[in-house]
């Protein structure tokens, strides 16, 4: 122990490495030169040396020596411990006592004085080292504890959460300024009492007193809970919301030396918090709003393209009757504006058809009857219904379909609207003289596709338009397009069922020289293709293959389009 | 002589214009606006066949259908769907629909579909 005092205080320097200077209290001249001679040979330097109480007090605080050597008997006057007393009312250095007395009342009185060493007369040299090394120790210790202790303080006093800590017995012990804000009480008023008195809390969701936490933690040794919220009442009864955490205090020895809580007011962000729900609910009330108006529109939507529906196709029914004779002769004008009408009639279902059509693909609703199929023969049986028209328009049509094709796993009817939209959109927007020309083939570098290509020699699709042509109801701009333009739902539905298909379509174009969509579709392999001729060449029909745009397939829609 | 066919329909358009197409190829029609008049029509007159709409008041189509046969009436019935509900046709089928046309129809269709279902009739007895 000496050796490693040794090696802290080599020899008898301090650590800017200078000698520690020494004050020697002693009234015997003799006596006292001697201990200056001691000293100096042992390394210290003697600041002074006072041979009377008075004469001490004054030259400690003069030249602020960093130990005092005291004899405790000075005479008449002051004696060595009320010298060292008033010495230490000022100035905080360690005193060593220097005594021929070993009496017990000399030592009580003594130790009121906090003395760091105590040498009876005679000493050795060794001795008188010791004391001094001892004590000087013990003095940086106490300095590096309270240097210490002030920075905790500081620091526990200076943080914006509130924090008090009991000793074990559940009293306050330390009650930060912040905790006196939050609380209202302040520290003199709320040392010593029991924490459960000064900082009750309530359940925040029930405002029950928050029992649990002073029994199950503050009660007991149980390891505390994370985080909580809670409701504090306040010094002055306001309740206020905090946040807090709470931890025992262990010694090194793992004993509970008490409790540690600290809190903050969190009403800013509970307020913060509350704004927020109730916007998310304000929201979540608009958007059911929002939503059930939505479901509203499309039903009515709904009904109205059917109740339309009914009555048109009534009107077609009667001006079809009259154009056929059935109601008595009709002559060529008569037949003509017929003609007109029931064109119109068919317009007007193709509209409301695919405003149905939508609402399906919105809802979900669209269902697919899907049965593998060779796709060559229905694009050709949809071509020639074209064939008229085309003519009538003077218009080049063309249709082939390339040898090789497997079939295709499709819903007839509705891969058949698909087609006819393509080629109705290619003889709408081709001039006369023009051509449209429409191929089925296997998917260049796709094995296991089929395409259907149609392509026309019309006005073509502006560069900045062709990305969203498929979107619902977008329209190329009609000052190009004067004619009769569709809803422009019929390319958005196109998209959807090709979707549906699990195929793509896309389009190429170039403004006054033409366009070319293409639809891939997923040949059906080879052995399901078989089986689904099996089935279809029995007298049990098949069960169609379901399929919708939701996940779950809908048996039959309440509607049927495309009449 | 002209067959005769009722027709069962509350809307009156539609059930003019369905009368229209078959009187223009050569039927006697003759029409009812609910299910009661016409299982009250049918057991009077006796048609060759009951065109009958599903959805109607006072008796749907099918309970028209069943009424006729506890009656001893085996006139065949073509049902008229708004759908091509799976569950309605089976239905249908247990009271023994001779055939279904949807609404709106195509008139060759339903020329068709009326035909084959009187030769059916025709051949039965």
């Amino acid at each position: 122990m000496i050796n490693v005092l040794r090696d802290l205080f080599s020899p008898a320097k301090n650590q800017s490495d200078r000698p520690y200077e020494i004050l020697v209290v002693e009234d015997e001249s003799i006596v006292a030169h001697d201990l200056q001679q001691r000293l100096t040979r042992m390394g210290y330097t003697v600041s002074g040396v006072a041979s009377n109480g008075r004469q001490a007090v004054e030259q400690a605080l003069e030249t602020c020596p960093q130990l005092i050597l005291m004899d405790i008997n000075l005479g008449p006057g002051m004696n060595g411990i009320e010298a060292a007393l008033a010495i230490l009312q000022h100035r905080d250095l360690p005193v060593v006592y220097i005594t021929a007395n070993s009496d017990a009342d000399t030592a009580r009185q003594a130790a009121r004085s906090g003395p760091f060493g105590y040498i009876l007369k005679p000493f050795e040299d060794r001795e008188l080292e010791t004391a001094i090394q001892m004590a000087l120790v013990k003095h940086e210790m106490e300095l590096s504890l309270r240097e210490s202790q002030r920075w905790f303080n500081a620091t526990l006093t200076s943080i914006a959460d509130g924090v008090v800590a009991t000793r074990p017995d559940g009293c306050i012990a330390f009650f930060n300024p912040s905790a006196e804000m939050i609380t209202g009480w302040d520290q003199a008023s709320v040392l010593g009492k029991k924490v459960s008195e000064i900082l009750p809390l309530q359940n925040d969701g029930t405002h029950d007193q928050d029992t649990d936490f002073y029994s199950s933690f503050l009660e007991t040794t149980s390891v505390p809970a994370a985080c909580r919220t809670a409701l504090l009442k306040r010094h002055d009864g306001l309740q206020i919301p905090i946040e807090y955490r709470a931890a025992h205090i262990h010694d090194e020895r793992g004993r509970t030396q008490g409790k540690v809580i600290s809190f903050s007011d969190i009403s800013t962000r509970r307020l913060a918090e509350e704004n927020v729900q109730r916007a998310r609910q304000e929201l979540e009330i608009a958007h059911t709003h929002l939503q059930h108006q939505h479901q509203e529109l499309q039903s009515f939507y709904h009904i109205v393209s059917h109740e339309v529906k009914t009555p048109l196709t009534s009107a077609r029914e009667f001006a079809s009757l009259v154009l056929e004779g059935a109601a008595g002769p009709v002559n060529d004008t008569q037949k003509e504006y017929l003609g007109l009408a029931i064109e119109s009639c068919d317009q007007m279902r193709t509209c409301i058809n695919d405003m149905l059509d939508v609402t399906r693909l919105q809802t979900g609703k669209m269902s697919l009857e899907l049965k593998a199929g060779p796709l060559g023969d229905l694009a050709l049986r949809v071509l020639a219904g074209f064939r008229l028209e085309a003519e009538r328009k003077r218009i080049h049509l063309t249709g082939a379909v390339k040898p090789g094709l497997g079939d295709v796993l499709m819903d007839e009817t509705r891969m058949a609207q698909v087609i006819g939209n393509l080629l109705n959109n290619a003889l709408k927007f081709t001039p006369p003289g023009g051509e449209v020309s429409m191929v089925v083939q296997p998917a260049p570098g796709h094995p296991g596709q089929v395409q259907i290509v149609v392509t026309d020699t019309g006005c073509g699709i502006p560069t900045q338009d062709l990305g969203r042509i498929f979107e619902r109801l977008y329209q190329v701009s009609a000052e190009d397009n004067p004619r009769g333009m569709g809803l422009g739902l019929g390319l958005h539905i196109c998209d959807e069922l090709v979707r549906l298909h699990h195929g793509t379509i896309r389009v190429e174009s170039v403004v006054d020289k033409g366009s070319t969509f293409c639809v891939t579709l997923p040949v059906v392999p080879p052995v399901r293709s078989l089986l689904s001729g099996l089935a279809r060449s029995s007298t049990q029909a098949p069960e169609p293959i379901k399929r919708s745009a939701q996940s779950q397939p809908i048996l039959a829609s309440h509607f049927h389009a495309n009449t | 002589m002209k067959k005769k066919i009722l027709i069962a329909d509350d809307d009156r358009t539609f059930t003019l214009a369905l009368a229209a197409r078959l009187r223009a190829n050569d039927y006697e029609v003759i029409s009812a606006p609910d299910g009661l008049r016409a299982t009250q029509l049918a057991l009077q007159t006796h048609p060759d066949l009951i065109i009958l709409d599903v959805w109607m008041p006072i008796g749907i189509g099918l309970s028209v259908a069943e009424r006729l046969a506890e009656h001893g009436l085996h006139t065949p019935i073509i049902f008229l769907t708004g759908c091509k509900a799976p569950k309605l046709r089976k239905a249908a089928g247990t009271v023994g629909a001779a055939g279904f046309i949807e609404k709106p129809y195509d008139p060759e269709v339903l020329l068709h579909t009326v035909e084959c279902a009187l030769s059916r009739q025709a051949t039965a007895c």
